[in-house]
């Protein structure tokens, strides 16, 4: 056992110092951005209890105009290390993944090892789980801290989508998916570099193709709600729409302005209540579930295909 | 031409995923510029950009096509810095990695030269595929924008045109240099996207401050479609000039910005209340202000950018040079 992680480290050394830092820098800077956060409202409180789009209250603006200052400066940094928490498993997984198989193949050292294994099957095994065990534990200290700062950003409220920074499931199950497309790449093409392109081609075509099909899943699933004072921005909304007050037809915004051939107002016509067909913010978790239940799928398809590969190719 | 050959035939694998990228992100930027082109030449009564009576289906779609133009202009913006780093870093990188350079340097009469010979080829790709990006996102720009000048305007400044190409040879220099000194592929290529950033920072900083120091000071309101913005000033009653953030630190911690631009502060010992009018119970202490480079300097402002970006390109080239120079081959 400590062979093999020994063996991992003197092979990729470098890819895990580097993505092994830039992970533990990443999360410290969450941790230190949200608590930052938290202090300036902790410190004034007074500031805080009140609906974000309101104009402070005269009394309040000297007092709080400096606090609220010191926290909006903090959002830049923030919503940068909220895209690092975002990209971090496609970095750690195609970094990673590519050269795993590749590198072996490109520096013609794994007619050497393979022949030397029991089997390809277990020498795969041996190379790749350490490397999973390194990319589940950086996700989860990253993604645990983007959480971290998430809740400090949401002030009590539950998250819900369109949050940068994903659910832990779901950031997991992508660096998985991700670790997958780049060992399959790197065997199939046996050098590292094209490997690495053809991974970040197949991994982007991949998540667009997935959030497409998340988008037409859930539009087919979307209900039509009202758009009342406890409309929560968490929701994930479709289309808006009207509904007749009398008849209680259902007509989206659109089609009602094309055939009213008026310009858009932000009131709503008389007799006509604002509608959304979204998914309220209630059923995000569920939503989580299934995305990353999907994408742990395809992650064990590409882990199966790897191991096809590995099993079935020439060593050079 | 044997080594232009050779020095293809090594990075092959790259240069062909590049060119296909390249031609399918051009080939879809063409396209949309001709979806647009055909919204606003099909409906000559509406303007496609605003929500007017009778034209909301015009600009609904167009508003579509926008919002996918705006993904491509991303896309460009990040090519060179991409491009650059895929054909710069294994240039010397992979040689070194794989053990090769002992045999190449010692076949070749000089290391200078063997390393200018294994450059022009991934130079040459970087200047074409990037001035295929250069003049599609150029198209596409226009498309969007059908009444702007865009040889005098600083409308996507930095993600269309010749600037696409400057940038790709900086990161190309980087690229070749952190290969040249790490000497392995993988690492090179994360430490090369990190020394990118920086530099990029440092030019983007650099290049601000030199704009600034030639912007003209204009008073708030003014129409500035077009003009390279700088951000905003305030010019105080004695005609000195800064920002909102260090009026804050002299201890204007309290104003109010007028619709004209003109900034007040609340009388002393009091604050501004929420709706009252601040011309009526404030002190005038200034004039909002915005710096511009006026839009008929674009070609200048852009030439000087790519020169600069060019000179810096050179000083990585030279500095690869030292590097392959010196480096043991292992």
């Amino acid at each position: 056992m400590l062979a093999t992680l020994r063996l991992t480290w003197r092979l990729q050394r470098w890819e895990l110092a580097i993505l092994g830092l830039a992970g533990v820098g990443l999360a410290g800077a969450l941790v230190v951005i949200a608590w930052q956060m938290g202090a300036i409202q902790a410190a004034t409180p007074e500031c805080w209890a009140r609906d974000s789009d309101a104009p402070l209250e005269a009394s309040l603006m000297a007092t709080c105009e400096g606090p609220l200052g010191a926290y909006e400066g903090w959002r830049g940094p923030g919503d940068i290390a909220s895209l690092g928490v975002a990209i971090a498993p496609f970095a750690l997984g195609v970094v990673l993944g590519v050269p795993l198989v590749a590198r072996e193949i490109e520096s013609r050292t794994a007619g050497i090892t393979w022949s030397l294994s029991r089997s390809r099957l277990r020498w795969l095994a041996l190379r790749v789980l350490p490397v999973v065990g390194f990319v589940l534990l950086v996700i989860t200290l990253v993604s645990l801290s983007g959480n971290v700062l998430l809740t400090e950003r949401l002030d009590g409220r539950e998250p819900g989508f369109g949050e940068m920074i994903a659910p832990w499931p779901i950031a997991v199950t992508r660096g998985l998916v991700v670790l997958g497309i780049g060992l399959t790449a790197g065997a199939l093409l046996g050098r590292t570099l094209p490997a690495l392109l053809v991974a970040l081609g197949v991994t982007g075509a991949l998540f667009i193709g997935l959030a497409f099909a998340f988008d037409a899943w859930m539009a087919s699933e979307a209900e039509p709600i009202d758009v009342g004072p406890d409309q929560r921005e968490a929701s994930r909304i479709f289309e808006m729409g009207f509904r007749d007050d009398e008849t209680n037809e259902l007509i989206t915004m659109n089609e009602y302005y094309s055939a009213a051939g008026n310009v858009m107002t932000a009131s709503e016509p008389e007799g006509m209540t604002m509608i959304a067909w979204q998914i309220p913010a209630e059923e995000h978790p569920a939503w989580v579930a299934r995305e990353a239940a999907v994408v742990g799928g395809v992650a064990v398809l590409f882990g199966i295909g790897s191991v096809a590969v590995v099993v079935r190719r020439r060593p050079a | 031409m044997s080594w232009a050959r050779l020095s293809f035939r090594l990075q092959r694998w790259e240069i062909v995923f590049l060119t296909a990228g390249v031609a399918l992100l051009a080939g879809a930027m063409l396209w949309y510029a001709s979806q647009l082109m055909a919204v606003v030449a099909e409906n000559p009564g509406c303007d496609p950009s605003a929500f007017t009576s009778g034209c909301e289906a015009v600009a609904r779609r167009y508003d579509e096509l926008s919002d996918f133009v705006t993904q491509f202009t991303n896309l460009t913006w990040a090519a060179p810095f991409g491009i650059g780093l895929i054909l710069g870093v294994p240039l010397v990188a992979r040689e070194i990695d794989r053990g090769t350079t002992q045999i190449a340097w010692t076949l070749s009469r000089s290391r200078i030269q063997w390393l200018a010979g294994r450059l022009v080829v991934p130079t040459l790709v970087v200047i074409g595929l990037l001035a295929a990006l250069a003049v599609t996102s150029e198209i596409l720009t226009a498309a969007l924008f059908p009444q702007a000048n865009l040889s005098e305007d600083f409308t996507w400044y930095g993600r269309r045109g010749g600037l696409l190409v400057a940038r790709g040879l900086v990161a190309l220099g980087v690229g070749v240099l952190v290969g040249a000194i790490l000497g392995r592929l993988l690492p090179a290529l994360l430490a090369g996207t990190v020394v990118t950033g920086l530099v990029f920072g440092g030019l983007t900083l650099g290049m601000d401050r030199w704009n600034e120091a030639e912007a003209l000071v204009l008073p708030y309101g003014r129409d500035i479609t077009g003009d390279l913005s700088l951000g905003e000033r305030v010019v105080l009653a004695d005609g000195e000039m800064m920002t909102f953030l260090e009026m804050q630190r002299r201890g204007v911690g309290s104003f109010a910005i007028a619709m004209d631009g003109q900034v007040y502060v609340p009388p002393e010992g009091s604050e501004f209340e929420g709706m009252e009018s601040p011309e009526e119970v404030g002190e005038l202490i200034g004039q909002s202000h915005v710096l511009v480079i006026p839009a008929e300097r674009y070609p200048e402002i852009v030439a000087r950018e790519a020169a600069v970006l060019g000179g810096v390109a050179v000083l990585f080239g030279l500095g690869s040079g030292v590097v392959v120079h010196r480096r043991r081959p292992v």
